[in-house]
């Protein structure tokens, strides 16, 4: 014989007394593989998402802000693509969909879907996804408006960008409503829930929009491909250049762009070639001296020169009568944060007068202003900065005819630079000699001294940013995990308590085999493999039951616990290595549990086990140390307590209260353990005093009782107090920052919406408007990192604002806005639970993006808020976001002061009015429950996973009690036989079993109500009292009627028998 | 050389009421040579059972010194303890303490498995000494099939299975009738002298006593 027959034929052998630990094996197997697969299917639900949305798509670049050719598309074998966002409405208007992705899309993008299924459609019509068509109640053949922007080269922001008032509307057929399948969940943001998209034909968009041959994004099927090809076929067309031939005295190349100012990083490659210098030419509010003045005009900055000396032309000189030799003011508006413009002056003095003909006096210095150059009059300018038409005189009209932007004055370059160079860039044009080339061959010259990537046109890897997403996406086989340790510890201590039972009735074989011979260690091994053969087959069938679990859970999560996966389509999903993971670790943590619950027995000598002298009330009683342990828990405790007053954090305030009243729940079970070995010193003089005794009699089980009981009722009340509420949300440090409404616009504003200019842009009311105050956000577009997104955010959105106007506002977990004044690098705020779940990061951590030039730089989080409405974003100031984005221009995102009482009419006008940006607002509150709801819902689950570990629990005590009466029938018989009936037997039982109960629902309800005493002071309206008394209630009514079931069960028959037995 | 050698050897246990200590030995000076058969007796509660514990190394004096084959039993470690026990004890108690999953052969086989390499003869060994106690053909038998007698002979057996130096009998008969008692006394005598093994054995009964080679009586803890 082998050990491994010994092992088997005792499995074999006592099957039914290993029932017990069979089933808590294959509970928790079930529990824990159930969870694990959740994480699984969580997982391959999202990655289906990803798949869908991407399609063939794994690399692309996005341009954003900056157009480049659809040849650069063509010639890397790549989808053309315009990616833009809008309003879709209804032909009837009712219904309006802010934040739709609008797409420009060819039959070059439909073959990349997984379909591959072409989608055509005319100029005349568009397509729409499911999701749009849903929510605005529309289907193929109806009429569809969409409302975007009509994009800029240049900043709007930016001083002499045009008019602001770009918008275009258009209205169009649905071709057809697109499903997932076919692309319709097309989008490049990890998210799970399916974007709003209507597709545009390309050339129509591109003819709307006015960027014929230009997009501003490409789509390939091969990342690596993409890679290695895009560069090659770059263009200066694609870095939205220009170049000119300058036919003049000086033969001469000029490169300028429709953005206006080169952008800083091309400027700095081009002017490093022999021979170029640089222009900077710049619209001026005015000419003075002490002869006149001259509005709006063209000052070019160029070439060296005194900084105080100006050349002027001769039409200047004869409008003022300037000399050489005189003095004049130019007066300009200089760039501040966002649109602002302030007007400064610089005094120059006339060094040369230049006659009209002279080969300087030219137009070429001067580019493509939009809303200037292109139109016949100077009164119909609409350069984008305030302007006095009054102040335009007829001779002004005059020049414009004849000359039109042809400067009026020449500085040098180093003093243009000094007065007019800003976050957009330095210089207009650069000029640099004509040496015979062709005009082709000079654009590729100079096309190859750039770099894509230095204007951030850099391919992207999308599928693997889809893949990570997906990958560190929120855990949910870790939270179903956490979620369910009550029940998975409850399943344990069953199977433990069960094993130990059938432990403690064969201990005589022990005490054998350690008299013949065998180690400690030995004896050990063979009973933790017999415990393995059984734990195996619990494990199996714990795989199986685990499965059943996932599938519940997951219709669970799709439709009740929707808060949780907010709206992700859950497929059920089930990998051989979680399958192996779970089982595996649930056969080492139930063998490690085993090992660990019957460590003393195997401690007995063997002498004490043959002769049967052995249980847990013979062990010597150590009750000074037990004492000394309460006593010190009940210190640390109340020490807890205490600091959980002083502090302001409220998660550490939880923390310390949660701790507290486990190190109280800890302390009174020691207290009731010391208690139980106690020696009364009283007689026992009746049925119910004996019946009390017996609860001392193995102090570990009545422990054991009184701390499941104890245990589940802590936990599942202490988690409920973590149920959140908005609270007062008007209060300056909530949630909310005080802030009446949030929201968000399809398309960016560029007014100031505090000021009169901005009230009269979007005609908006003067009376009502002073009672609001508008803090806004610039927004860099990036994943939602907030708890609404399942996907780990790899590029959380980043938005900025002037952190003085948040002072004051919102509550943090750790630092303050100042901390974003912080120098020393891009220092960032974000919400905690942002920054700890979607992040994974806390303070201190840096997070990787790319400014508007391609390069990376890192933001540093300095601060946490603490369960606020700005989750999901990474909050910058408006100065490092401007100096790493210049050509930023607009707001997008608004939080807006207004007393309660006029925050619903704020609201209302402010939606109206801002209607063509696709403004939405609403109630902070509603934002901040929206957030809370998935955290109430993991609580919600919770309670249902820990109610069914409390029911297990109580269900074990039922056993437990049932082996104990069981182990006690020799001695009921005995009473009976003494003259007692089985009533009065069965009721004395029943007593003895209830003080158990009640004594672990005291300890329970007593330390849980400590735990929460925050939760209570602050906001008892949160806590949902009714519901965790109902809960407590029915525990304690299963726990008398399991109880009730497992006395009549074990008391039933003759029990004089068993004295006859004996 | 004797077999065992105690020398002054005293034992007390603490009362678990008022927590003093009650000696339950003391002083003994006991030689055994080796193939001696040699019965303890005494009142109940003199001693006797922890005399044999002390002797099968299931428990220690709390002073004295015991030699076992030449060998200091204070010095060894459990794990040589257990190997002494495995290689060289072989015990027998009032209850047979059978494994009821275990067969007749594989329970008289246990004791092998305590040795770090069974010998290879065990097998033959054991269904030679199941034959010789008459019990070959119940072999693949269930202790549940078994009446008292045959299960204690089967305990017998597995006392003698590693062919130990020493067999300790605490009441072997004790939970037997007279007539079963007689017989099983008779084998264990039998066996014990065709194997030259030691044999202590504790007993309540003068007669049974009577027929081993010593009798060593004990009272209130000491040997008289």
């Amino acid at each position: 014989m082998k050990l491994t027959d010994y092992v088997l034929q005792s499995a074999r052998h006592y099957w039914r007394g290993h029932l017990g630990l069979l089933f808590g094996t294959f509970l928790a197997a079930t529990i824990l593989t159930g969870s694990m697969l959740v994480g699984d299917s969580v997982r391959a639900s999202l990655e289906r998402v990803a798949a869908l949305r991407l399609g063939k798509v794994e690399g692309g670049v996005l341009g954003g802000d900056h157009w480049f050719t659809e040849t650069l598309a063509r010639k890397t074998q790549s989808a053309p693509v315009i990616i833009a966002t809008g309003a879709a409405s209804a032909a009837s208007g009712k219904v309006r969909v802010n934040g739709a992705q609008v797409l420009g899309v060819d039959a070059s993008f439909w073959k990349l879907s997984t379909s591959s299924k072409n989608i055509a459609f005319d100029k005349s019509s568009v397509a729409i996804n499911e999701p749009l068509a849903r929510k605005l109640g529309v289907k193929a053949g109806d009429t569809i408006l969409v409302r975007l922007e009509r994009p800029s080269a240049i900043s709007r922001d930016a001083p002499l960008s045009g008019s602001t008032n770009q918008d275009i509307s258009l209205r169009r057929t649905i071709a057809a409503v697109i499903s997932a399948e076919d692309f319709g969940a097309f989008q490049l943001t990890a998210s799970q829930v399916p974007p709003d998209s209507v597709f545009v034909n390309l050339a129509d968009l591109q003819t709307q929009l006015e960027m014929d041959g230009r997009v501003n994004a490409l789509l390939h099927p091969q990342f690596n491909t993409l890679r290695a090809h895009l560069e090659e076929h770059r263009t200066l067309e694609d870095f939205s250049l220009k170049l000119k031939r300058l036919e003049g005295a000086q033969k001469e190349w000029e490169i300028s762009t429709s953005r206006v100012f080169l952008e800083r990083s091309i400027a700095d490659e081009l002017i490093d070639f022999k021979y170029a210098y640089g222009v900077l030419t710049y619209l001026v509010n005015g000419i003075t001296s002490k002869q006149g003045g001259t509005p709006y005009s063209m000052i070019t900055a160029t070439g060296h020169g005194k900084d105080d000396e100006i050349t002027i032309t001769q039409w200047l000189a004869d409008d003022h009568k300037l000399a050489i030799g005189d003095e004049l003011e130019v007066k300009y508006f200089v760039v501040g944060l966002g649109r602002d413009l302030q007007q400064q002056s610089a005094k120059f003095k006339v060094a040369k007068i230049l006659p009209m003909d002279d080969p300087m006096v030219t137009k070429a210095w001067t580019p493509d202003f939009p809303g200037v150059s292109d139109v016949d009059n100077c009164r119909d300018w609409e350069p984008g900065i305030p302007m006095d038409m009054k102040a335009i005189r007829d001779k002004d009209e005059a020049y414009w005819d004849e000359f039109k932007g042809t400067p009026k004055g020449f500085i040098s370059l180093a003093a243009g630079q000094k007065l007019w160079a800003n976050r957009f860039g330095k210089l207009t044009a650069i000029r640099l000699p004509n040496e015979g080339q062709t005009m082709e061959a000079k654009a590729n010259a100079l096309a190859l001294r750039l770099q894509l990537a230095d204007i951030g046109l850099v391919p992207r890897d999308f599928k693997q940013d889809a893949g990570n997403a997906a990958k560190g996406s929120v855990d949910f086989g870790g939270l179903f995990i956490g979620l369910s340790m009550f029940l998975i510890a409850a399943a344990l201590v069953f199977a433990a308590l069960l094993f130990l039972f059938t432990l403690e009735r064969r201990a005589a074989q022990i005490g054998l085999l350690l008299a013949v011979g065998w180690t400690r260690r030995m004896v050990r091994r063979a009973w933790l493999l017999e415990a393995g053969v059984i734990a195996i087959a619990g494990v199996l069938l714990g795989v199986f039951g685990g499965m059943i679990y996932t599938q519940t859970a997951l219709h669970g999560l799709s439709a009740i616990w929707t808060g949780a996966t907010q709206g992700l389509p859950l497929v059920f999903s089930a990998s051989f290595g979680t399958i192996f993971s779970a089982a595996l670790a649930t056969l080492v943590v139930v063998l490690l549990t085993l090992g660990w619950a019957s460590r003393k027995l195997f401690k007995v000598q063997a002498r004490d086990l043959l002769a049967g002298s052995w249980s847990d009330d013979l062990r010597p009683v150590q009750k000074k140390r037990g004492i000394k342990m309460m006593l010190i828990l009940a210190v640390v405790a109340l020490a807890l307590l205490a600091s959980g007053f002083v502090l302001k954090n409220p998660e550490a305030v939880a923390g310390m209260f949660f701790g507290s009243g486990m190190l109280m729940m800890i302390s009174g079970l020691l207290f009731l353990r010391g208690w139980m070995r106690r020696d009364s010193g009283t007689l026992a003089r009746s049925l119910r005093q004996i019946g009390l005794r017996n609860i001392s009699r193995r102090p570990s089980r009545s422990l054991a009782v009184i701390g499941m009981m104890a245990g589940g009722i802590f936990l599942v009340v202490a988690v409920n107090a973590f149920h959140m509420s908005a609270g007062d949300s008007t209060a300056r440090d909530s949630g909310t920052g005080g802030f009446a409404l949030i929201g968000e616009s399809s398309l960016p504003v560029y007014e100031d919406l505090n000021v009169k200019a901005g009230w009269d842009a979007f005609g908006l009311d003067e009376k009502l408007m002073p009672q609001a105050r508008v803090v806004p956000f610039r927004v860099r577009d990036g994943d939602d990192a907030s708890c609404l997104n399942l996907n780990r955010a790899q590029k959380p959105v980043l938005v900025a604002a002037d952190p003085s106007k948040l002072t004051g506002t919102f509550a943090f977990a750790s630092g303050s806005w100042d901390n974003l004044n912080d120098a020393t690098c891009v220092p960032a705020i974000a919400d905690q639970a942002t920054a700890m779940w979607g992040l994974g990061k806390g303070v201190g951590d840096m997070l990787d993006y790319q400014d508007s030039s391609g390069n990376t730089f890192q933001v540093k989080i300095v601060g946490l808020l603490a369960g606020s409405i700005l989750q999901g974003k990474m909050i910058i100031s408006e100065k490092d976001y401007l100096a790493k984005y210049p050509d930023a221009a607009g707001y997008r995102f608004f939080l807006i002061d207004a007393k309660p009482e006029q925050s619903a009419e704020i609201a209302a006008h402010l939606t109206r009015q801002l209607e063509q940006r696709g403004l939405a607002l609403e109630p902070t509150r509603q934002r901040l429950v929206l957030f809370l709801s998935v955290q109430n819902t993991y609580i919600g689950i919770f309670t249902v996973l820990g109610g069914l570990g409390v029911l297990l629990g109580t269900a074990g005590i039922g056993v437990l009690i049932a082996r104990h009466v069981l182990e006690r029938r020799g001695e009921l018989g005995l009473m009976q036989a003494l003259g007692f009936r089985a009533g009065a037997l069965r009721r004395m039982i029943m007593g003895e079993h209830s003080v158990l109960l009640v004594l672990g629902l005291i300890l329970g309800v007593v330390t849980a109500s400590l735990a929460v005493l925050p939760q209570l002071i602050e906001r008892g309206g949160g806590l949902p009292i009714g519901f965790l008394i109902e809960l407590i209630v029915a525990v304690l009514a299963f726990g008398l009627v399991v109880c009730a079931i497992a006395v009549a069960t074990a008391v039933r028959g003759h029990l004089t028998d068993s004295i006859r037995r004996e | 050389m004797p077999l065992i050698q105690l020398t002054n050897v005293s034992k007390s246990y603490t009362d678990p009421g008022s927590g003093a200590q009650v000696p339950v030995l003391h002083g003994i000076n006991l030689s055994i040579e080796a193939g001696e058969s040699v019965a303890v007796v005494g009142p109940s509660g003199c001693g006797k059972s922890t005399l044999l514990n002390i002797l099968g190394t299931l428990d220690l004096p709390d002073t004295g010194d015991i030699m076992f084959d030449g060998q200091a039993l204070a010095s060894l470690s459990a794990q040589q303890l257990a190997a002494v026990r495995s290689q060289k004890i072989g015990f027998i108690f009032q209850l047979h303490h059978l494994m009821p999953q275990c067969s007749v052969l594989e329970n008289v086989l246990l004791p092998t498995l305590a040795l770090k390499s069974p010998p290879k003869d065990a097998l033959q060994r054991a269904e030679s000494l199941l034959e010789q106690v008459g019990l070959k053909d119940r072999m693949n038998w269930k202790p549940a099939q078994l009446s008292g007698g045959e299960r204690q002979r089967v305990a017998f057996v597995r006392a003698l299975v590693n062919q130990p130096q020493l067999i300790l009998a605490d009441e072997p008969t004790g939970a037997l009738d007279e007539a079963s008692a007689e017989t099983l006394t008779d084998l264990l005598l039998q066996l014990q002298k065709s194997s030259g093994v030691t044999l202590i054995m504790v007993t309540h009964h003068r007669a049974q006593a009577d027929r081993m080679g010593r009798v060593l009586t004990i009272h209130e803890g000491a040997l008289k």
